[in-house]
């Protein structure tokens, strides 16, 4: 389960979210809606301690982990898949994934990048650079960056941003249903209307605040 | 005239050797904390005092004075990284003021070197001047032959980590994008720390065999590095391929300049080239393009 209780947070000087609390319990699949500038991509980020809170709290299982480091909170089953620059440049999709594991020791990293291989079909990719891949490779990775860590907790910030439908079909069946299989609770910061039913909680934010929290 | 390019042969692989390992070390440490360090150049100089501090003046043993240099110089880098540019950036101070505060911390040092050793140029090695060995008819002295080996293996043994290590992964990594680097658990902060360590005590020791092969005086770390920073544009910044030719051309065209014209075009021959570069081939050989750059 995890809980923000009254979190408040912003760039700079500018306050972004002003004491927004939801809970979302294990196995839920909520989405994050809301107009630009609501908030959304923000809460996302303060729950993975990108952009230090400025007042309230954060719980995953009870476990207070406010301002906890990020590889801390992979190893407690929390990651964050970003929604643009979510993948190394620079790096091979096989480098992509070694530092998407790098707190796992090497053969145990191996075992999982096998998997990711056995999920996304990346394998015969491995040896290319991001620059090479479609757009739909390159949200593949991510997804196989993220999923490596077989979290608990999954933070999505809109996934399925500059993909075409046929794409965003193709990566619900790969990994939303896989994640919802396995009860793993999912936050989605999310647009698109394809993946409505997909949803058991709707989180709706404006202008910083939560307006409404509908259970489905 | 077979000998007079015999003779310029080794002098382009000497400074080839070393502008490609100061750069090979300066690139890594810019990667990692993404803006320009003119304090490196207080690294390589300082080295070559501390040597000359413990050997001539404490009358240390060579080798434990180099030791004992190579180690506080890294000890400087470290702690001018970790009291002053890591608090600067978590003040979110831009790559900019980033580079002018390195500058300004480079005068200072530089002016209390001055101060502490005098101006003057001064030589670690109390041996007498001699010609050195006879190669095919040109000549390179014991020094220099060591320069070649030991600047060839650093450069070599950087290269390697970066390419083939998880700490060049990581290095690569914060360079593509810290930000994604922080989600996945990388601490940014010890991977600049390390690579502030590997280069500091590359350059250091780059520093201290330059001051024993032609002496050293405040201001001569300053020009090597902006030297390699130079091979390091034209050559392209990222790729390995790009620094070896960048500092090879910037070698061959300084000496064959200076023979060609006088040494006192040194310096107008290195910017002209980079100048030409930045016009024609503004990525360099590589076609990387430097990230934030502002000079």
């Amino acid at each position: 389960m995890l809980k923000v209780e009254n979190i408040s947070c912003g760039y700079g000087k500018k306050q972004v979210l002003y004491n927004v609390s939801v809970t979302v319990n294990t196995g839920e699949i909520a989405l994050i809606s809301g107009g630009n500038g609501s908030g959304k991509s923000t809460l996302l980020k303060c729950i993975y301690n990108i952009i230090p809170t400025w007042n309230g709290a954060v719980f995953l299982d009870d476990e207070y982990i406010t301002g906890c480091n990020p590889s801390d909170l992979i190893r407690k089953g929390l990651i964050y898949i970003p929604q643009k620059d979510f993948c190394f440049e620079n790096l091979t999709v096989d480098e992509n994934l070694r530092i998407a594991g790098n707190i796992y020791k090497e053969t145990f990293l191996n075992n999982r990048i096998q998997e990711v291989y056995e999920t996304t079909g990346l394998q015969k990719l491995k040896k290319n650079k991001p620059f090479h891949l479609s757009g739909g490779e390159k949200k593949l990775l991510a997804f196989g960056m993220g999923l490596l860590h077989q979290p608990k907790i999954v933070l999505f910030d809109e996934p399925f941003a500059g993909v075409d439908s046929k794409t965003v079909e193709y990566l619900i069946d790969l990994f939303l249903i896989r994640l919802k299989k396995i009860k793993c609770t999912t936050l989605i910061v999310e647009h698109s209307s394809t993946i409505d039913n997909f949803f058991t909680t709707i989180i709706q934010l404006e202008l910083g605040c939560l307006k409404n929290i509908k259970h489905i | 005239m077979n000998v007079v390019m015999t003779q310029l042969a080794f002098n382009i692989l000497i400074t080839f050797s070393i502008y490609l390992t100061i750069s090979v070390s300066f690139m890594n440490i810019y990667c990692c904390a993404k803006f320009f360090n003119f304090t490196h150049a207080i690294i390589i100089t300082i080295s070559a005092y501390f040597v000359f501090t413990f050997s001539k003046q404490l009358n240390f043993p060579i080798w434990l004075s180099v030791l004992l240099s190579v180690t506080f110089s890294i000890i400087l880098a470290v702690c001018l990284e970790q009291f002053i540019f890591k608090l600067l950036r978590k003040r979110n101070k831009n790559t900019f003021e980033l580079l002018v505060a390195s500058l300004g911390l480079y005068i200072c040092f530089q002016n209390l070197i001055s101060l502490i050793w005098g101006d003057d140029t001064k030589s670690i090695t109390s041996e007498n001047v001699n010609i050195g060995y006879s190669l095919l008819g040109a000549y390179i002295t014991k020094i220099q032959v060591i320069i070649i080996f030991v600047t060839i293996a650093l450069s070599i043994g950087t290269i390697i980590l970066i390419n083939k290590t998880n700490f060049g992964r990581k290095c690569k990594a914060i360079y593509s994008n810290e930000q994604l680097a922080n989600i996945f658990g990388i601490d940014t902060n010890l991977i600049i720390i390390w690579s502030v360590i590997i280069g500091s005590g590359t350059s250091s020791i780059v520093g201290i065999l330059m001051a024993y092969d032609i002496g050293m005086n405040p201001a001569f770390g300053f020009n090597l590095l902006l030297y390699s920073i130079v091979a390091m544009i034209i050559g392209g910044v990222g790729k390995m391929k790009g620094l070896i030719a960048g500092s090879l051309l910037l070698a061959t065209a300084q000496h064959l300049g200076a023979y060609y014209t006088d040494s006192k075009w040194l310096d107008t021959i290195t910017y002209i080239i980079l100048i030409l570069f930045l016009i024609w081939k503004p990525l360099g050989f590589s076609g990387i393009r430097i990230k934030k750059i502002e000079l």
